[in-house]
């Protein structure tokens, strides 16, 4: 072989590595998947394993404050016993015996102290006053809204009790809301300093100026905004989605996926028989959580095919549901993660279910064919409705351009691509989106 | 106080300052153990991570679990990062780490044939492109065919992009040492695709831009 024909070989090689470099630096691209995306929940949950404790016992701490709660609205009133006591009286509602105080159902309750304090109550609330001292009193607040003024005294001393809760107030203004057939606590602190004892927080968790707390007994989860909470954000929109904004949804709007039905829309009877449906196992579901964060996914599916599947997914905890899903999902088993979303969203649409759509959507997109592609946009796009704050939304909204993109044409995703550099010029679709706008 | 009950889970909700920090800042948070900042962490880095991992393994199911390694490891050991704003230089580094370790184990795992999987045939999953798939197939062939740090630093160099200094730090290698191996490495992979006749012809009809003159070592 010549010199030339040499040197033309060694060109012809360096052309062709150049080339393959380039495709393969296109085809392995920065684009991650949607199965890819889902693993900050699993690095999460890790995470959470090596930093916070585990094995809740909510149902305990529940049944115990709600003893607790009960002799407390036993505890006569006694009020006139004491000569320095504090005395109130009711504008705009009804009280009775034990002071029991009804609102109105036309609003504009409100039981006022004698030392100025004042509780302003929505309509229906229910509260009792089960105790008033010279230093301040104590109220129950059976069910519903109330916005709480304190004033502030020496030696002054309130508590609102909410549900198996208590809140210690010394001078302050909040609202708090409880809710029996949830089981959820709502305190959102305007000003002042408080703590809250109760289910998971026996030794109190002390609340600043503006923050947001709110406690779920039944999924044994306590969310602290460490912000402040944006005004009318809704008890559910925070437990549904950490980070998410208040923004009510609308089911009925959203059209449900062609090839993977949606659950059938569920009264509020009915899901609260799903919240109050005993656990299949309690005492199993830290254990499940732990597996996970462990990435023993294979022993999550052999507790729940011991325990039957069927009845994990029908009365399985939020909790068991979840850990299901997902560890049905890392092992590539489609149908059965499929299944555990369906639950989810059918059976805790204000929390688990939400972020189930956009897994939903991701199991639809490892399928092949137009049809699983339509179906995987059709998940992502509900994910977003419903959840445009969400933890997934630059994944959600990443992979609906990119299916967009794939069904319609590149005329069709640009004003998403243009909505993701807008939203997320940083984010994990950026160089897509970039490339998008930048194509013919 | 933020005394929880025993097994509470208590979640404190994300605030947007650390998402726009800077790396500094963001490894601080970590190694104050803030609760936002392994989101954050995930959210900027873990793009780059998977692209590293699939650009030196191939596009492969078992990234996920590699992925979660990664970021665990950098959770666990930022504490020991001496200069927080090298936080993307320590996470190149741990996912360099933990490629190369792969790496091994699927050598090793081929040598003893406990799979007859090579890292090559991972690669049919990519491209519906049949020309393109085999063209990569047999160019990941032949990086099979390379020792693991020189993989790596072909990779960190000729895909990622990475200065050589940037190569070097994430190898553990000096400046001179990363110069000879990627010259090395260079000189080796354009000898194996030469004598490849289907490479040779069908490389330069890639379509997409080339490497620049200065990706050369």
């Amino acid at each position: 072989m010549s010199k030339v024909e040499d040197r033309s070989q060694a060109a012809d090689a360096h052309r062709a590595l150049t080339g393959l470099i380039a495709s393969a630096r296109d085809q392995l691209g920065g684009e991650m998947s949607a199965r890819e995306n889902a693993g900050l929940m699993r690095f999460e949950q890790a995470v959470a394993r090596r930093t916070l404790r585990a094995s809740p016992r909510p149902l305990l701490w529940a049944l115990g404050f709600g003893a607790v709660a009960a002799g407390i609205a036993l505890f006569a009133v006694k009020n006139s016993a004491h000569d320095s006591a504090l005395t109130f009286n009711v504008v705009n509602g009804s009280v009775s015996d034990g002071g029991y105080v009804r609102a109105s159902a036309g609003g504009g309750t409100e039981v006022h102290f004698s030392d100025g304090s004042n509780l302003a109550l929505d309509p229906g609330t229910s509260t009792r006053v089960t105790d008033v001292d010279a230093h301040g009193g104590r109220v129950l607040l059976e069910s519903g809204h109330a916005h709480v003024r304190v004033t502030h005294r020496p030696a002054a001393k309130w508590v609102v009790d909410a549900g198996p809760y208590s809140v210690h107030v010394v001078g302050t203004e909040f609202d708090v809301r409880w809710s029996g057939s949830d089981e959820v606590l709502d305190v959102h602190l305007h000003r002042g300093a408080v703590i809250v004892r109760g289910p998971l927080a026996s030794g109190g968790l002390a609340m600043e100026a503006g923050q947001r707390l709110v406690a779920n007994v039944k999924e044994g989860e306590i969310f602290l905004d460490a912000s402040p909470a944006r005004p009318g954000e809704s008890a559910a929109a925070l437990l549904a989605e950490p980070g998410e904004a208040p923004q009510p949804v609308q089911p009925s709007k959203i059209e449900p996926p062609a090839a993977v039905p949606a659950p059938a829309h569920h009264t509020s009877r009915s899901r609260a028989g799903a919240l109050h449906a005993a656990p299949a196992t309690t005492a199993d579901e830290a254990s499940w959580s732990k597996l996970i964060a462990q990435g023993d996914f294979r022993g999550v599916l052999s507790d729940a095919e011991r325990r039957g599947l069927e009845r994990t997914l029908t009365a399985g905890s939020p909790a068991d549901v979840t850990a299901l899903a997902d560890a049905a999902r890392y092992l590539r088993r489609g149908d059965l993660a499929r299944r555990a979303y369906l639950a989810e969203r059918e059976r805790f649409p204000r929390s688990a279910g939400r972020e189930a759509a956009f897994f939903l959507g991701g199991l639809s997109e490892d399928e092949s064919g137009v049809t699983a592609r339509k179906t995987a946009l059709e998940w992502y796009e509900r994910y977003l409705a419903e959840s445009p704050h969400g933890t997934y939304v630059p994944q959600a909204l990443g992979r609906q351009m990119v299916l967009v993109h794939k069904l319609r044409g590149v005329a069709a995703a640009r004003s998403l691509a243009s909505e993701y550099l807008a939203r997320f010029p940083d984010g994990p679709y950026a160089a897509p989106a970039r490339k998008l706008l930048e194509s013919e | 106080m933020r005394d929880v009950e025993r097994g509470a889970r208590l979640i404190v909700l994300p605030g947007a300052a650390l998402s726009d920090a800077d790396d500094a800042t963001l490894a601080r948070a970590l190694i104050a153990r803030d609760p936002h900042a392994p989101r954050v962490l995930w959210q900027r880095f873990a793009p780059m991570v998977f692209r590293m991992l699939r650009r030196t393994l191939g596009a492969d199911h078992d990234l996920d679990d590699l992925a979660q390694e990664v970021f665990l490891c950098v959770f666990e050991k930022v504490r020991a990062l001496r200069e927080p704003k090298a936080l993307k230089a320590f996470v190149i580094s741990v996912t360099v780490l933990t490629t190369r370790h792969e790496l091994r184990r699927r050598w090793v795992r081929r040598w003893v044939k406990l799979s007859g999987k090579t890292d090559a045939a991972e690669l049919e999953v990519v491209t519906p492109d049949t020309d393109a798939r085999e063209a990569l197939t047999r160019f990941y062939k032949i990086l099979d065919r390379v020792n693991t740090t020189d993989r790596t630093a072909f990779v960190l160099r000729f895909m990622e992009g990475l200065e050589l200094a940037e190569v070097a730090t994430a190898l553990g290698l000096s400046l001179a040492t990363t110069k000879r191996r990627l010259a090395r490495v260079w000189a080796r992979v354009i000898l194996l695709v030469e004598r490849d006749p289907v490479l040779v012809e069908y490389g330069p009809k890639l379509v997409a831009p080339a490497p620049t003159p200065e990706d050369k070592p």
